[in-house]
């Protein structure tokens, strides 16, 4: 039923496979987002203001970078710590759901931070008050009162595991396991229209799969919207911290290892690997910068920086400034048009990458083809790319400032208004200045992620089109382990400073614009 | 059996923020101590000191024969038998009113029937029986205050901490609630320790009032021997206001 190259069989696994990963994913990064929610806002764990910050982070880190940093680490072959994985090393379903849900940690965390944030802390205490220990007051109040937000948290982990192309594609390709976004890839890589048609087809099960949680989510969003009045603090007060007692100590070091093993490990395999003079040689003393350099002098490595800058920062600028008007209109002026525009963003939002690639492949070949009639050519994957950032990315910036131009009071406006400022100064004078610092997180957080994209860049790309992504996936399919490594140290240093700057900006501000 | 309630030389700071200076205060068991003070004074802060949801800078704390707080004794808040009464209420809504109040009963394992009887029987001292199988969001803001209230004296506690009950609600009500909690004290024998910043609940309902200022506190006695002999300076300025 597919096409010719692939049995129903092989679409059943893989279905199957995307789903359970995606369910084992949801279930982990639900229960260690439910725990460190619940440690760093409600208990006195050591460096707990630090911590809560820094478990942000990990959202802000493509996966596929932590994947190359666990492939250094778990080679069967070679990898630094091979003796803790199984034959196969990091490659399989245990290697996928490891790195996946480090990654995914972050929505069940920042949807639970947020709900405890704001939750009355009185309806806790008072519990306690009653006689009942942390743990009862956790089962019989918080939980019953928080779980639409740790649901909806999982739904987020279960989607996003759901979309991700890049982790399956290093960890369970070469061990011939795929997934849908994996199978649609090696489809579409057998080339003509009958790759492209089937590839088609399988993004139309991953769009509707991907809808259906969706859909949930949302009910559950609306389901605490609903019940957030009974349960919202009426005036700021601080929780009482739940004294760890003698578990402290541990329950501390316990919790920094993870976050170590988490960020700081993978980093550091990274940096090893790149500057080991062949894989497995780790000692100091061979450190050399021989893999660096030959990366950075590769032709597509700066064929691929500037590939990636240009696109990022002008695919960001349009999106951030479209959305400060658009946003401006529909929160301001109660334009209906464009808070139906902002709203319809969330559509490709919500769409996994693959699917809006394949989309627009297809769109380009008929273009292609209706263009070659009148003897045109028109052959650019970075203008497709382009359109494929700004779509995916476009309702991060629109969000964020509808959110904070709903923050601020109308008078500021009003006597703007009144002492005759046109709309346009009003934007420039007013509004841009104090809105400017959502402006610039908004524009970070949707430049960030598309300078290291890869899902959708991979698809799209094509001769003059390398990206940052697409160099490292190719070193790494290459199996050029110290040149792959080399890069991929490169762009998850610079997503780590990124995400470590952006670490400070509310958990509900990053939710908003997940 | 004796159970009052003493702090001894009892501090806080926040960092390096003192928000109360070291003070001794008694609750003697079955008084009506009344913390009266200006708002961000340190009231909640020394309440919550007491219930345990807050570790002391410094200070002892003690319930009759038991130290609840001292050098190396912190009794976390769920073994200290209090019953509170929080500012914004904090009855849970998704538990009914009997549910709300059945919680402290049942957390402490007594049996079905026991519990029913000892819910219902507080109920009808607030005369909230018809209630009983209501959820909080269809009661008014007295309602829920009167829920909160049997909460806390369901399980009939040695004290009961009261944080500004009456602050949200309407001054007719206000009036009827002071009277109520009077009466309550009276009828039950048990200690409150009531903490607001109006002083008109205080000298109303108090066998003893402490008048906290910036974490230090200014005067204590009788409402009788605080109308007729204030001290100068904050007191006198405080109370002259209405
Ligand atoms: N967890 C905390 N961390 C730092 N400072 C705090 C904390 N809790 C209270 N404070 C500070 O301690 C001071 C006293 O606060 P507290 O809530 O005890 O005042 P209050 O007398 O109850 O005031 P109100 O009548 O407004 O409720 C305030 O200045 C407050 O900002
Ligand atoms: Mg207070």
């Amino acid at each position: 039923m597919f096409a010719d190259g692939i049995t129903n069989a092989a679409v059943v696994e893989a279905l199957v496979r995307s789903l359970s990963l995606s369910l084992a994913v949801a279930l982990i990064s639900g229960a260690a987002g439910c725990l460190v929610a619940w440690l760093v806002t409600r208990s006195d764990i050591g460096g707990g203001g630090a911590l809560s910050g820094l478990f942000s982070m990990p959202y802000a880190i493509p996966a596929y970078l932590l994947g190359m940093a666990w492939i250094v680490l778990g080679n069967p072959a070679v990898g630094a710590i091979k003796e803790i994985f199984p034959q196969s090393g990091v490659y399989g379903f245990h290697g996928m759901v490891l790195v996946e849900s480090t990654v995914a940690f972050a929505f069940p965390y920042l949807e639970l931070k947020a709900g405890f944030e704001r939750m009355d802390p009185s309806l806790e205490e008072a519990a306690r008050m009653s006689g009942a220990r942390p743990w009862r007051v956790f089962r019989d109040v918080s939980f019953p009162l928080l779980w639409p937000p740790m649901v909806n948290g999982m739904c987020l982990s279960f989607l996003y595991t759901l979309s991700s192309f890049g982790v399956p594609a290093m960890l369970g390709m070469p061990v011939r396991q795929f997934v849908l976004t994996t199978l649609i890839y090696s489809q579409f890589k057998l080339g003509g229209m009958s790759g492209i048609a089937s590839g088609l087809r399988l993004s139309l099960v991953l769009l509707v799969l991907a809808m259906l949680v969706l859909a949930l989510s949302n009910w559950l969003v609306n389901l605490q919207r609903r019940r957030g009045g009974a349960i919202m603090g009426s005036r700021v007060s601080r929780p009482g911290l739940v004294r760890l007692g003698g578990g402290r100590v541990p329950v501390t070091a316990t919790v920094w290892i993870v976050f170590a093993a988490a960020v700081v490990l993978p980093w550091c395999a990274l940096a090893f690997s790149a500057l080991a003079p062949v894989a497995g040689n780790y000692s100091p003393s061979a450190w050399t910068f021989r893999n660096l350099e030959y990366v950075v002098n590769l032709p597509e490595f700066s064929e691929a920086l500037v590939n990636s800058l240009a696109l990022s920062i002008s695919v960001a600028t349009f999106v951030v400034a479209a959305g400060f008007f658009l946003a401006f209109a529909a929160v301001r002026r109660g334009s209906r048009a464009a808070r139906w525009i902002i709203e319809a963003m969330g559509v490709p939002f919500s769409t996994p990458g693959t699917v809006i690639a394949i989309l627009l492949i297809f769109i380009s070949t008929w273009v292609a083809l209706a263009m070659g009639r009148f003897g045109l050519s028109f052959d650019s994957p970075l203008v497709w790319m382009g359109l494929a950032y700004a779509l995916k990315y476009c309702a991060v910036g629109a969000r964020m400032l509808a959110a904070a131009y709903r923050q601020v009071h109308p008078s500021l406006e009003e006597s703007a208004v009144v002492s005759g400022a046109t709309t346009f100064i009003l934007l420039r004078t007013i509004w841009l200045p104090l809105l400017s610092r959502t402006v610039l997180a908004a524009w970070f957080l949707t430049a960030l992620p598309m300078f290291t994209e890869l899902t959708m860049s991979v698809l799209l790309t094509g001769p003059g089109g390398a990206t940052m992504g697409t160099v490292l996936f190719q070193l790494q399919e290459y199996a050029d382990q110290p040149s792959a490594a080399a890069l991929a140290w490169i762009l998850l240093s610079a997503a780590l400073l990124g995400a470590f700057f952006m670490r400070g900006r509310k958990a509900e501000e990053i939710l908003e614009a997940k | 059996m004796m159970s009052d309630l003493v702090l001894k030389g009892v501090a806080k700071s926040f960092g390096d923020k003192e928000v109360l200076a070291p003070m001794d205060i008694v609750v003697a068991d079955g008084s009506f101590v009344s913390l009266l003070g200006p708002s961000g004074c340190g009231k909640t802060t020394l309440l919550r000191l007491i219930a345990g949801l807050e570790t002391p800078s410094a200070g002892e704390i003690i319930l009759g024969d038991t130290v609840l707080y001292g050098p190396g004794v912190n009794i976390p808040p769920e073994k200290r038998h209090f019953g509170m009464v929080f500012q914004s209420y904090a009855v849970w809504p998704h538990m009914t009113v009997f549910g709300n109040v059945e919680y402290p009963l049942k957390v402490r394992g007594m049996g079905r029937k026991e519990r029913t009887e000892r819910v219902m029987k507080t109920l009808a001292l607030m005369h909230m029986e018809e209630l009983a199988g209501r959820y909080p969001h269809q009661l008014s803001g007295g309602q829920q205050q009167r829920t909160a209230l049997a909460r806390g004296l369901v399980m009939e506690p040695p004290v009961l901490l009261l944080d500004e009950p009456l602050s949200n609600l309407d001054a007719r009500l206000r009036a009827e609630m002071r009277r109520e909690i009077r009466d309550l004290h009276r009828a039950l024998g048990i200690s409150i320790l009531y903490v607001t910043h109006d002083q008109r609940e205080a000298f109303e309902m108090a066998t003893k009032i402490v008048i906290i200022n910036e974490g230090r506190i200014e005067q204590e006695g009788t409402p009788d021997e605080i109308r007729r002999g204030p001290a100068p300076g904050f007191v006198r300025e405080f109370l002259s206001h209405e």
